[in-house]
């Protein structure tokens, strides 16, 4: 967060947007993307990421603060000439026109030489691998088939920026992997600068260099997808990405890099420190449920006392659902075979000191 | 009904993305609902109609009544008088036929020549009245009336020897068979239908013209308008649906007339304002049938164009077209199927419009229809009637024929 980086290819400054007179949808926003970045902004429906990215194409107007692309502001430049490639969640290819059409379409408005746009075309299609569908219409072709012609035709006029609204957002499970992995691979190719929306985290931590998550108009975190997932700045981006155990209790001691609180069930758990906490704060300290083992973790650790609810197998990992004494459940994801009991077997867990991360009990 | 499913319940699902027609989710005992309508179209609708088209061609009033003259005069060769074999089966015919069958026979022959009616009306009294019939002696039709010297006469009886006559038809467009049954032009003096249909073309062509330049941008509106605002506009469109088009037309009668409701608007601010005409003229039937045909160019475009994405204009911004290249080559060719429906439901509406032109128009602002409604009502001539109505239709068929690969294009990739 904070001020946006001066040298910055992609600056969003002090950003508002507000409709009418009700309260803003986005608040001061600061944001800045590097050249050859891939920026994911992630986030729940409705918490203004869909907003920025309109504002940075141009279809929405900035009601205060200023967008600044390679060195200029564009805040109000109209979308037609802001160069930027826009893929759209409908694909929005036009009907009336043939996939080459719709990609030569950006070459044309650019007054592009016939041969040049034909060789262009045709070295997009084969980019994307449908040479045989030139002159099919999109209503003739697959959801995937349309999402590729839809990302080539941002690409084809070789825009600086380009911005992804929820892109595979209408594509089934297995073909939203592969084409996540097609639109890595254009991306490294090309090096352009991507901006893409998303509300889908496993789709963000797998793309992006760097994520913004987005909650109620503002940016929560920002930061690489190990840091987003490892270090949650806020107890929002801790639930909202992956899974997280919640304990409550009341912090005992503060020490160097350390904290020791006594949970309201009575346990003493060790975990990371946190600026602003001291002694007697209330808090809630998160757990990622892949944290939670039934060896013994490397010190220092914790251990909680729990009893085996129920096991979920799903090959890959298996899911264990945990009664703590007088506390509520734990959930456990393990790869291997719990050493410990089955079913409602008494099982004592441990989680390491620096995989607990403490928020006052009032953050969200 | 196509093959296959039968059953409720039994419809199997959807392969991904093809539609199946509608009558594939009917059991197959539904299609036997369809009967009752098409059977009442068929009976009051289609059938009445192909009837009265038959008069155009089906005349046989002359064939009834002079049955043996129409065979006699088949040998004559056009050149000088008919012998006297010809003569003799008219006078046979005219003695044998009721006088009320002459006469509509007499009609007839009087719209191909005229004078006809009262020769042959004439020639029946005498024939009639005449001693000689009685006695079996021949009668000397020159004797009667001397225009039976007329070749002329005798080539409109030769013209007309069948039950089929293609007069009517020739007749709309300003044809006619001569004394040699040759198809020719009729007088310029009495040549008025060609100027009619022209008239009626024109004037359904500027009345299409001028809905579609105001219902584009109305429902471009309605579609932008936010929900209250939509409806309010969607309402004000459909509000001339509440009253009748007869109510509607006299309106603007008292609108637009000279002493009207508008002149009376201007002198508020012009006291010396002398008064505009505004109505029993062109611009009054431009005005009125502009604002009756309104509503149906607004709503298949508002159905059309509400079905048009947003993001396609902005792709298209994105793209880096401009507002007028992004309208022209984006907008414009999706908004296409519902100018084309628009244009072509105000036009087909417009080229039959009978009765507001009727009471907002002048004597040379009527279309076809109004033709059509004078020979049946006031002439009585059903084949004159016919055969403009056919003219109508025909009109109608060639238009929408035109327009088949448009739609079919337009709608190819929708």
């Amino acid at each position: 967060m904070g001020g946006a980086d001066a040298g910055a290819y992609v600056r969003v400054e002090n950003v508002w947007k507000s409709y009418g007179a009700g309260t803003p949808v986005i608040k001061n926003l600061n944001l800045s993307v590097a050249k050859g970045e891939f920026l994911t902004l992630l986030g729940p429906s409705g918490s203004g990421k869909t907003t920025t990215l309109m504002m940075l194409a141009g279809f929405e107007q900035v009601s205060g603060g200023a967008i600044v692309l390679g060195g200029r502001d564009i805040s109000s430049v109209p979308p037609y000439r802001r160069g930027i490639g826009v893929v759209f969640q409908s694909y929005a290819l036009f009907p009336h026109m043939t996939v080459a059409e719709n990609l030569a379409y950006p070459l044309t408005t650019r007054g592009l030489g016939r041969a040049e746009i034909r060789e262009r075309v045709a070295a997009a299609l084969q980019m994307i691998r449908m040479s045989d569908f030139a002159s099919r219409y999109p209503a003739k072709l697959s959801g995937g088939q349309q999402q590729r012609v839809a990302v080539a035709r941002a690409m084809i006029f070789r825009p600086g920026l380009i911005l992804m609204d929820e892109p595979l957002g209408a594509l089934d499970r297995q073909l939203r992997e592969e084409m996540q992995r097609e639109i890595k691979d254009l991306h490294d190719l090309t090096g352009a600068t991507i901006v893409y929306v998303t509300h889908d985290q496993s789709e963000a931590l797998s793309m992006s260099d760097r994520i913004a998550v987005f909650n109620k108009g503002r940016i929560e975190q920002i930061g690489s997808p190990q840091e987003v997932y490892r270090n949650p700045a806020t107890p929002f981006v801790a639930s909202f990405i992956g899974e997280t155990n919640w304990l409550a209790g009341t912090v005992v001691s503060a020490g160097e890099g350390e904290l020791k609180a006594r949970l309201s069930s009575g346990e003493e758990v060790l975990c990371r420190s946190k600026d602003g906490l001291k002694a007697g704060d209330e808090v809630k300290i998160a757990v990622r449920p892949e944290n939670i083992v039934f060896d013994r973790a490397p010190e220092p650790a914790s251990c909680l006392k729990t009893k085996t609810l129920d096991l979920t197998y799903l090959g890959l990992c298996t899911r264990i659902r945990l009664a703590r004494e007088n506390a509520g459940e734990l959930l456990a994801v393990v790869s291997q075979q719990v050493p410990g009991g089955y079913a409602k077997e008494a099982a004592e867990v441990w989680f390491s000191r620096d995989a607990a991360i403490p928020f006052a009990a009032d953050a969200t | 009904m196509t093959s296959g499913v039968a059953d409720f319940g039994h419809v199997p699902p959807l392969p991904g993305g093809q539609s199946r027609r509608w009558t594939d989710y009917l059991p197959s005992g539904m299609t036997l609902l369809l009967l009752p309508p098409v059977l009442f179209v068929l009976l009051f609708f289609v059938g009445p109609i192909l009837l009265m088209l038959s008069r155009s061609v089906y005349d046989p009033e002359i064939v009834d009544a002079l049955p043996r003259s129409v065979i006699a005069i088949g040998k004559w060769d056009r050149t000088g008088l008919p012998d006297a074999t010809v003569k003799r089966a008219l006078v046979e015919d005219l003695q044998a036929a009721p006088a009320d069958a002459v006469g509509r026979a007499a009609r007839r022959l009087n719209s191909f020549r005229p004078g006809f009616n009262s020769l042959l009306t004439k020639t029946k009294q005498s024939i009639d009245d005449a001693p000689e019939a009685a006695a079996g002696q021949a009668v000397q039709l020159e004797e009667i009336d001397p225009r039976w010297t007329d070749a002329s006469y005798w080539a409109a009886l030769a013209n007309n020897t069948s039950s089929l006559t293609d007069a009517y038809l020739l007749a709309a467009i300003d044809k006619k068979r001569n004394t040699q049954g040759e198809i020719v032009s009729v007088e310029s003096s009495q040549r008025i239908y060609w100027s009619i249909i022209g008239r009626t073309l024109m004037i359904s062509l500027v009345t299409t013209i001028i809905c579609l330049v105001l219902a584009f941008p109305l429902a471009y509106g309605i579609v932008a308008a936010g929900p209250r605002l939509k409806l309010t506009l969607l309402a004000f469109v459909l509000l001339p649906f509440w009253t009748s088009l007869l109510v509607r037309s006299v309106a603007w009668v008292v609108l637009l007339q000279r002493e009207g409701l508008v002149t009376a608007t201007v002198r508020i601010f012009d006291p010396d304002f002398a008064g505009l005409a505004l109505v029993h003229n062109r611009a009054g039937v431009y005005i009125a049938m502009v604002h009756t045909l309104l509503p149906f160019a607004v709503l298949p475009l508002y159905a059309v164009m509400g079905n048009i994405p947003r993001s396609l204009a902005q792709a298209s911004f994105s793209l880096g077209a401009r507002p007028a290249r992004t309208f022209f080559r984006v907008y414009l060719p999706q908004a296409a199927p519902g100018l084309y429906a628009s244009g072509l439901l105000v036009f087909i509406s417009a080229i039959g419009y009978y009765i507001t032109p009727a009471l907002v128009g002048g004597g040379q602002d009527q279309l076809l229809s109004y033709y059509i409604a004078t020979f049946v009502n006031a002439t009585v001539n059903w084949g004159m009637a016919a055969a403009l109505s056919i003219v109508l239709i025909l009109l109608i068929v060639v238009l929408l024929l035109a327009f088949y690969p448009l739609m079919r294009r337009s709608g190819r990739a929708l």
